[in-house]
């Protein structure tokens, strides 16, 4: 018998033909899932990479700050030290006549000299010596050699953020209840980091209550496990939405341009990476406290 | 290997010796109630032996079988993905895009599907050398569709295979010789 006469290969063909028609069809839909997966992959990496440059942007903002503290901070000891200079050239230049003409005026002259100089002498030092304290701050907080984690004194690394932040913190009543700690492990850029973001952070919310004094209070005590520094501010506190959204990347309650919303996201991973816990207790109004558990 | 090979086996196997051998083969080569799906992975085991098979019955060299397979296979391959096919103006381009063009096709509708490595270079406008590599040596496949895609864009070609797998190399150099058209 003939294939084509035999109606249950007639069938086979038919139904094989079906076959492949279904199949055809599964693998355009296949085709399909892998463009699209791959056009969703290329859109992951590209917010990938937006977010690494946010993250870049806020340390640069972070920076911009830390940069004009520091020089509103260089700013003031340079003008007297150069007012002093320019005095002591003035003397040098009295002094130089005066030991040349050998007038009668001599004594009256290096009177007004000795008078004046120790003062601007202690003047200058003192000028110098907050430069150069400002200048230490600023290599701690950008030492090249802390790219791994190292032991730190948190009141330390506390003490010198503060310091930077100096200028913001103008108007700001600071309590210390600094218990003696162990020190802890981590690295040190990434610290000053954490620090600056959370105090940066206090600040700006007891400046949205102008009518209350300033306020920051700063602890440092430990457990067998854990030794614990806890940041608290009196200003406008979080809501619960606020607070359960405030480590989410991109989340600010701040306007539009004013924040990127991934300075909070830098801290959690921070932390996350040196196994430290933290915990934020907020009330709307009130305050915000702010408690970091480094493992000992 | 892909269910799709078995399945242009099954069609081969069926067109030319009936759906009588084509069940006996699988009776005997493949596990009980095995239907071969285009999209899943079975043993190349399977293949091997049903391949065995037809060529004892046939009479025929193995390799010989495994060409004829080949050429068949592109025909099948061809007619179910008619688009890829269709990207490709002449022989020339179909066998310099076996990397780039085909397998890349391959990637997207099959997940893991075990290609051989194949790079190709244009010594003159009518001959192309072929470097083969696979685990499975499967170059006597790789002739045969090398002529089904000739017979595909009406060319005639032959081919030599000068250093092979078979014979302990790491992989096969074929040289594919297009005939001029008179």
């Amino acid at each position: 018998m003939n294939h084509d006469d035999n109606p249950y290969y007639v069938a086979f063909l038919r139904e094989k033909q079906a076959r492949t028609e279904v199949e055809q069809l599964l693998e355009a839909s296949t085709r399909q899932l892998y463009e699209k997966n791959l056009l969703l992959q290329q859109k992951i990496n590209q917010i990938q990479q937006q977010q690494q440059s946010m993250i870049q942007q806020e340390k640069m903002a972070l920076l911009g700050t830390l940069a004009a503290g520091i020089a509103h901070e260089i700013n003031n000891p340079l003008a007297f030290i150069l007012s002093n200079v320019e005095t002591f050239g003035n003397y040098s230049q009295l002094l130089l006549k005066t030991v040349q003409d050998q007038q009668h005026r001599t004594t009256e002259h290096i009177m007004l000299v000795a008078e004046d100089l120790p003062e601007l002498i202690s003047e200058t030092s003192e000028g110098l010596a907050r430069i150069e304290a400002i200048v230490k701050n600023l290599l701690f907080f950008a030492r090249a050699d802390s790219d791994s984690p190292t032991d730190i004194q948190l009141a330390e690394a506390l003490e010198f953020t503060l310091q930077l932040l100096q200028p913001m913190l103008h108007h700001t009543e600071l309590h210390r209840n600094f218990l003696p700690v162990a020190s802890v492990r981590f690295q040190l850029n990434e610290l000053n980091q954490v620090l600056l973001n959370i105090i940066v952070n206090a600040v700006q919310a007891y400046e949205a209550v102008p009518e209350r004094a300033n306020l920051i209070q700063l602890h440092l005590s430990q457990t067998e496990q854990h030794v614990i520094c806890k940041i608290c501010d009196n200003g406008c506190g979080m809501s619960t939405d606020t607070l359960n959204r405030m480590f989410d990347a991109f989340f600010t309650t701040k306007d539009v341009g004013c924040g990127t919303g991934v300075g909070m996201a830098i801290v959690l991973r921070a932390l996350q990476q040196h196994q430290c816990k933290i915990e934020v207790h907020s009330e709307l109004g009130q305050g915000t406290e702010v408690a970091i558990f480094f493992p000992r | 290997m892909k269910g799709i090979i078995f399945n242009v086996l099954e069609d081969m196997i069926v067109q030319q010796c009936g759906m009588q051998v084509w069940n006996e083969l699988l009776q005997q080569h493949a596990p009980q109630n095995r239907v071969y799906i285009s999209a899943k992975s079975y043993e190349a085991a399977e293949l091997f032996s049903i391949a065995q098979d037809v060529a004892t019955r046939l009479n025929l060299p193995l390799q010989q079988v495994v060409k004829a397979f080949g050429q068949f296979l592109f025909h099948g391959l061809a007619s179910r993905h008619q688009d890829v096919v269709a990207q490709f103006t002449d022989f020339t381009s179909l066998v310099l895009g076996i990397h780039h063009v085909i397998h890349t096709e391959v990637n997207k509708l099959y997940h893991d599907p075990s290609l051989p490595t194949i790079s190709g270079r244009l010594i003159t406008a009518n001959q192309i050398e072929l470097h083969y590599s696979s685990p499975r040596q499967l170059c006597f496949c790789a002739e045969g569709l090398l002529f089904g895609a000739a017979e595909h864009f009406n060319k005639h070609i032959s081919i030599s295979h000068p250093v092979c797998m078979h014979h302990g190399s790491p992989h096969c150099v074929l040289l594919v010789d297009i005939q001029d058209e008179s």
